[in-house]
């Protein structure tokens, strides 16, 4: 098995497209989430529609960010594209569309609806969430494409098969990451019916939080080789060292009260990276800001991890769904460049009932390990280990 | 290479849930393709749905059949008998899942959607009064495909390494080959895989329709139990091709069609 690293990292969050420590909340009001009772959403500017994903949002972000892991990259090669994806859901636009004009007293003409087959309308491709992953694939020359349907573990699951792709040598390069945008009317509804999000601001492992901030965004990783990275010169942001996965087993929306499946999946990350819990220095938390996640999670990294430093990033750019993982990763990759453990944006009061050493405030302190976990609704987990370059 | 094979398999199916019998009607060019309930209005109503399939002996809570997504309701049984007599450790047993496109959530919120419309338009004063009051809480854990693994999970206690892929046949391959690398790489002993998909429904069919994907669509599940010392994985195309015709088009498990029993 070959030696991984980071080479280049495309990014598109609330706080912009360099990787960078947030230091504030990204969250602002938006007409989608007034009406819902949703006071603030982290939202990307300057990603307008792409001529490919027309009203897909979504494949938008990749796109962009995906071109700027790509530049500098090698010619040629064997390359491959592993992407997590989220919800489609119903957009404004597929609603006035393609429904409302079959609207009749109150309910949808199923059989006007049959009759309406108009193949040019976007919505059945933006219903493909294999779609963007192919398109991205095809565009670079990419051989392998896969998608991971992970939930909020889906970007995390995606890079760590893409690691293991490229330490195997199936391919060469890998583009690796997530993108999700679910700040539309439909996709807001379908969180605020659960209670997921705040009503207030987000404030990970805080006594009074009450959910988590939506945001949108893209992250694409590129992996190499670091033989292959370091024969050309390339510059390397970090050493991909492991991953671990895990099922809860226990309730489609909660996560297993003690962090049972969290825990399983940090062990095994350590595990597949040869690392004792001493060698992490920070955990970048997923830490949603939902009362019962907030406290699994930081039961299982005290259980696993002991006195680690924890922080999430949530609290300022916002739970960017499937692409959460990617996002992370890509912010993440500032600790090593700037020599600092990041604070948690909104974080005031450390919540008792959260016992892991969660950071309010940057601490200046250059890591060696990082450790970053993703949970996702349905159970499924990822933790993933990344050393510095 | 470690070698790793299948141990056992479960299906259910348009023609069956027995694989010596369904591989055997499939092969003989039997069809359940046939005119299926709410596809009549479209060029061509004929789907290969599932009667059923009985959810006794598969659901632990009788409570959670309410959560469930239509694959889920497939996965459970073709997952519950690829484990029968399964003597391992489900904590670390490896579930790779293949699953089809999302489930479309217009209708169970049709009440709510029709609500929020005013003269054609998305009225947001609607979508924050009606549009929310109608909508059902528990769609949204139907819509997640990952549902499927969830819940497959839930029913068994698996904790192992585990992954959700999406992205039409191709899906159920990738699952697959995901499955042997668990195996092979060490990290799971044994694994379950699998793939579930369900597309019968106006919405999911009327898309599949405007895509160009004229042949009949159809819902199934299949998911094989490996582990070291098993019979290898064989892709067969004709097995595939054969159930297609027998079955519909049903994205990620046509492509599991390949495994062939230990």
């Amino acid at each position: 098995m070959r030696d991984v690293v980071i080479t280049a990292v495309g990014l598109r969050c609330a706080a912009g497209s360099t990787p960078g420590l947030p230091d504030r909340s990204w969250g602002r009001p938006d007409p989608d989430g007034a009406s819902l009772g949703v006071p603030l959403v982290a939202r990307v500017d300057g990603v307008g529609e792409h001529v490919d994903f027309p009203d897909d949002r979504k494949g938008a972000l990749a796109w962009a960010a995906a071109a700027d892991a790509m530049v500098g990259a090698p010619a040629g090669g064997r390359r491959g594209v592993w992407l997590g994806t989220g919800l489609s859901s119903l957009t404004p636009d597929e609603l006035v569309r393609d429904l409302y004009p079959h609207l009749r007293d109150g309910r949808f003409d199923r059989k006007a609806l049959a009759r309406d087959l108009d193949p040019d309308h976007p919505a059945p491709r933006r219903h493909l969430p294999e779609r963007v992953t192919q398109v991205i694939a095809a565009a670079y020359g990419a051989h392998v494409a896969e998608t991971s349907f992970s939930a909020c573990a889906a970007a995390a699951m995606s890079i760590a098969e893409a690691a293991r792709a490229v330490a195997r040598g199936d391919v060469d390069m890998a583009l690796a990451g997530g993108h999700d945008a679910m700040i539309h009317p439909i996709g807001l509804l379908s969180f605020v019916v659960l209670g997921a999000l705040s009503t207030t601001v987000a404030r990970p492992f805080d006594r009074r939080r009450d959910g988590f901030l939506i945001g949108e965004g893209a992250a694409v990783l590129r992996l190499e080789a670091e033989s292959d990275a370091r024969a050309r010169g390339a510059p390397i942001l970090a050493r991909w060292l492991g991953a671990g996965t895990s099922v809860d087993a226990h309730n489609v929306t909660a996560p297993h009260p003690d962090g049972h499946g969290a825990a399983l999946a940090m062990t095994r990350a350590l595990r597949d990276a040869g690392l004792t819990p001493a060698d992490v220095d920070y955990v970048n938390a997923h830490g949603t800001g939902t009362p019962v996640g907030d406290r699994a999670e930081s039961l299982a990294i005290r259980r696993v991890l002991g006195d680690v430093p924890v922080s999430s990033f949530k609290g300022a750019v916002g739970h960017t769904v499937a692409a959460a993982g990617a996002v992370e990763l890509a912010l993440c990759l500032a600790c090593f460049r700037d020599g600092l453990l990041p604070g948690t944006v909104g974080l005031e009061e450390p919540d008792p009932e959260c016992p892991a050493n969660v950071l309010v405030a940057n601490v200046a302190k250059r890591p060696r390990v990082i450790l970053s976990n993703s949970f996702g609704f349905g159970g499924q987990n990822c933790a993933v280990v990344i050393g510095a370059p | 290479m470690t070698r790793a094979g299948v141990l056992a398999v479960g299906l259910v199916t348009p023609i069956g849930e027995d694989l010596p019998a369904v591989l055997g009607r499939a092969r003989a060019g039997e069809t359940a393709l046939r005119p299926a309930p709410g596809l009549q209005d479209l060029p061509d109503g004929r789907a290969g749905v599932v009667e059923g399939p009985s959810l006794v002996g598969w659901l632990r809570r009788k409570k959670d059949a309410r959560l469930l997504p239509r694959a889920a309701e497939l996965a459970l049984p073709a997952a519950g008998r690829a484990l029968l007599g399964f003597a391992g450790d489900f904590e670390e047993l490896g579930l790779c899942v293949a699953v089809g496109r999302e489930p479309p959530d217009e209708g169970e919120a049709e009440a709510s959607l029709a609500a929020i419309a005013r003269d054609g338009q998305l009225d947001y004063e609607l979508l924050g009064g009606p549009g929310r009051a109608l909508y059902p809480p528990l769609l949204p854990l139907r819509t997640l495909p990952n549902m499927v693994l969830a819940h497959v999970a839930i029913q068994h206690g698996i904790r192992g390494e585990n992954g959700t892929w999406a992205g039409g046949a191709e899906a159920g391959l990738q699952a697959l080959r995901a499955a042997l690398r668990l195996v092979d790489e060490g990290r799971a002993a044994y694994c379950l895989v699998g793939a579930a998909s369900s597309e019968v429904d106006l919405a999911s069919a009327r898309d599949r329709l405007r895509l160009g994907r004229t042949f009949p669509p159809g819902e199934a599940a299949i998911f094989a139990l490996i582990g070291r010392g098993g019979r290898p994985v064989r892709p067969d195309a004709a097995v595939t091709a054969a159930m297609r015709a027998a079955i519909g088009d049903c994205g990620p498990v046509e492509g599991m069609y390949g495994v062939l029993p230990g």
